[in-house]
């Protein structure tokens, strides 16, 4: 019998992890404010870095830039269960620099080095280039400039990478600085009840 | 009588050999994904054409390459574990038989990928492991095989296997990555008619290789993740190479424009270019004709048709457009507007073309023109996500799938005895 996940396995754990995701940040967000009145929220569907279609456009960096901290409030996140764990990650590696000696990009994509990769699985030695890897974003060293977001998308990622805003970190502005400038509307103020 | 006895020999010979209807490989018979086949429907019936079979697989891009009434099609068996070749009745879907070898293949966008290449007598597939089998067309038995791994030292590249081989008279050639670059096998004993050095250790792409006759040279056409290269088809030898970065893999196969050009593009933002090749005496050389590094246009997947001096093909932008450009490089048409094909493929038949949606499984049929998008009709054929497998067309009969089923459709003149497609529902599937 195959081990390998199967995609209803994927997609069960993709709704599980990105449950689990959103608890988290309205958990950190509850113990920071003691109350729920509202809170910012990243839509995907509209945001330029994660919305699918939107290729051959520039990133997106305004979440990076314009927050009033001075590492910003949102977080690339990957949801690992829908990831596809590939040896040519097109949001780990900068896949249009220069092809190295094993045949990999020879630069990564993330300017700050937030990114992390892990063998994992069963691993064929004649065959380690369809070994499975996992991607971790370093939350410390991420300060949500979407680049990752943008080439984790179809059709070369499964958009399993996207900006989320951390409501521990997050100031709650009334007039979040982000949302201001928002190009794509993308920055919207949700009831947390 | 003896004008009788000809006619007849040469149907006989039609028969066992190759025959213009047949699509015996990926790209079809000469290669160009064009079908020589005529009087196909230019308008569908309402509820789109007649279904004539459905067949289960495992879910992947696998394609049919048919010959004399037979479909051959890789596959994998999650359940055992195990890759096949399946042999398969064109006019029914029932299973003729199948090969099998375990092997351990892990589902990274799709697991099943290629077509076969076949000639009535042998069918030829490499494995996504990159194991190259010579089977029987009639029973399926291994006659020979070889490993680019342990024979050729090369990589297996990320997502598998991507190539498929390319057969011609007494030959199957491959490009191979590792110590050598491509080879010719003879294709009844395995044994290498010539091989071509690696001097530069060049990787294994999923590029396919490619027949051309460029400078009046007979060559064999292959591209990298270094740039495109021509080999010479008599023996081998390495005729040009034209440096050119591409990013991280080259699924398209490099394409001959007429007898001194070549078309390339590529997947990541690779763009395309057009390269004049020449030889003057011994010497070929290679010029950039025009070089889009900034990605102004790019195919991912498919490569594209040549027709009436124009270049038709799936680009990436704006979620798929199929485009019409000129051999200048200019945009003529695309389908902006009217219909987006992710990176679903296309095939090119009496003067029509079937353009598959790779997001819906739509089928849109459209006028091959070079002055505008004209679509004589679609239907939901296939259904779901990735539908991005080739299309084979034989005896007016289309086959192509979507990530779970191969299915065959009547795009010809229908037959007299109608059958029902729903009678062919198999589930001898994997
Ligand atoms: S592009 Fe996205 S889905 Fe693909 S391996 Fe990278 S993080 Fe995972
Ligand atoms: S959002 Fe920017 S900083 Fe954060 S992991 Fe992605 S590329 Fe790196
Ligand atoms: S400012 Fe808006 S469009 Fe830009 S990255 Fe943030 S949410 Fe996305």
């Amino acid at each position: 019998m195959n081990e390998e996940p199967t995609r209803r396995d994927v997609l069960g754990h993709a709704a599980r992890g990105a449950a689990l995701l959103g608890m988290g940040g309205l958990i950190g967000y509850l113990i920071k404010h003691g109350s729920v009145e509202g809170a910012w929220r990243i839509n995907v569907d509209q945001c330029v870095n994660s919305r699918l279609g939107a290729l051959g456009v520039d990133v997106c960096d305004k979440c990076a830039t314009t927050c009033v901290l001075a590492l910003s409030a949102v977080r690339a996140v990957n949801d690992h269960a829908a990831c596809g764990r590939c040896y040519i990650c097109p949001a780990y590696f900068d896949v249009n620099s220069a092809i190295n000696e094993e045949g990999l990009p020879s630069a990564k994509l993330c300017p700050r080095d937030a990114i992390e990769r892990f063998e994992i699985g069963w691993v064929d030695p004649d065959d380690p280039a369809n070994n499975y890897y996992e991607y971790v974003i370093d939350e410390v060293k991420c300060n949500g400039c979407g680049r990752c977001v943008m080439a984790c998308k179809e059709p070369a990622g499964l958009s399993s990478i996207r900006l989320e805003v951390r409501h521990d970190l997050c100031l709650d502005c009334n007039r979040c600085s982000i949302a201001q400038v928002c190009p794509d509307d993308a920055y919207i103020r949700e009831p947390t009840t | 009588m003896r004008h009788k006895l000809l006619v007849a020999l040469l149907l006989g010979a039609c028969a066992a050999t190759l025959c213009a209807d047949d699509w015996p490989q990926f790209r079809g018979a000469q290669r160009d994904n064009i079908s020589r086949e005529t009087g196909l429907l230019r308008s569908w019936p309402e509820g789109g054409p007649r279904v004539l079979w459905t067949v289960p697989m495992c879910e992947g891009y696998a394609a049919a390459a048919i010959h004399s009434g037979r479909v051959y099609v890789n596959d994998y068996d999650r359940e055992q574990n195990e890759w096949c070749v399946r042999c398969l009745a064109l006019d029914d879907g029932r299973e003729l038989w199948r090969f099998r070898e375990k092997k351990r293949i892990r589902p990274n966008h799709g697991i099943t990928r290629t077509i076969p290449a076949v000639d009535g007598k042998y069918v030829f597939s490499l494995d996504p492991k990159c194991v190259f089998h010579c089977l029987d067309a009639k029973t399926g038995a291994e006659t020979w095989r070889k490993s680019l791994v342990h024979d050729y030292k090369a990589k297996i590249p990320p997502w598998y296997n991507g190539q498929c081989p390319l057969i011609e008279d007494d030959r199957v050639i491959l490009g191979i990555g590792g110590d050598t670059l491509l080879v010719a096998f003879d294709k009844a004993t395995g044994n290498e008619i010539w091989r071509t050095p690696n001097e530069h250790k060049w990787p294994l792409s999923h590029s396919s290789v490619m027949p051309a006759e460029l400078g009046g040279v007979k060559q064999y056409l292959w591209c990298t993740l270094f740039g495109p290269l021509g080999v010479r088809a008599s023996d081998g030898k390495l005729l040009w190479h034209h440096e050119r970065k591409f990013n991280v893999a080259v699924s398209p196969s490099p394409l001959a424009i007429g007898a001194d050009r070549v078309f390339v593009t590529g997947p990541y933002e690779a763009g395309s270019a057009m390269i004049r090749v020449q030889c003057t005496g011994d010497t070929f050389t290679t010029e950039i004709i025009f070089d889009w590094q900034e990605n102004e246009w790019n195919a991912e997947v498919h490569t594209p048709i040549l027709h009436n001096e124009h270049l038709f093909a799936i680009g990436k932008k704006k979620r798929g457009l199929f485009t019409c450009m000129n051999l200048a490089g200019n945009r003529v048409w695309d389908s902006g507007g009217q219909a987006a094909f992710g990176l679903g493929s296309f095939v090119m038949a009496d003067g029509l073309f079937f353009v598959l949606e790779g997001k819906t499984g739509m089928l849109r049929l459209i006028e091959a023109s070079t002055t505008g998008y004209q679509e004589l009709a679609h239907a939901q054929v296939l259904s779901g996500h990735d539908v991005w497998g080739p299309m084979a067309l034989s005896d007016g009969k289309l086959v192509l799938r979507d990530m779970q089923k191969m299915v065959c459709i009547e795009v010809g003149q229908p037959a007299t005895v109608a059958q029902s497609g729903a009678d062919n529902k198999h589930d001898g599937g994997s």
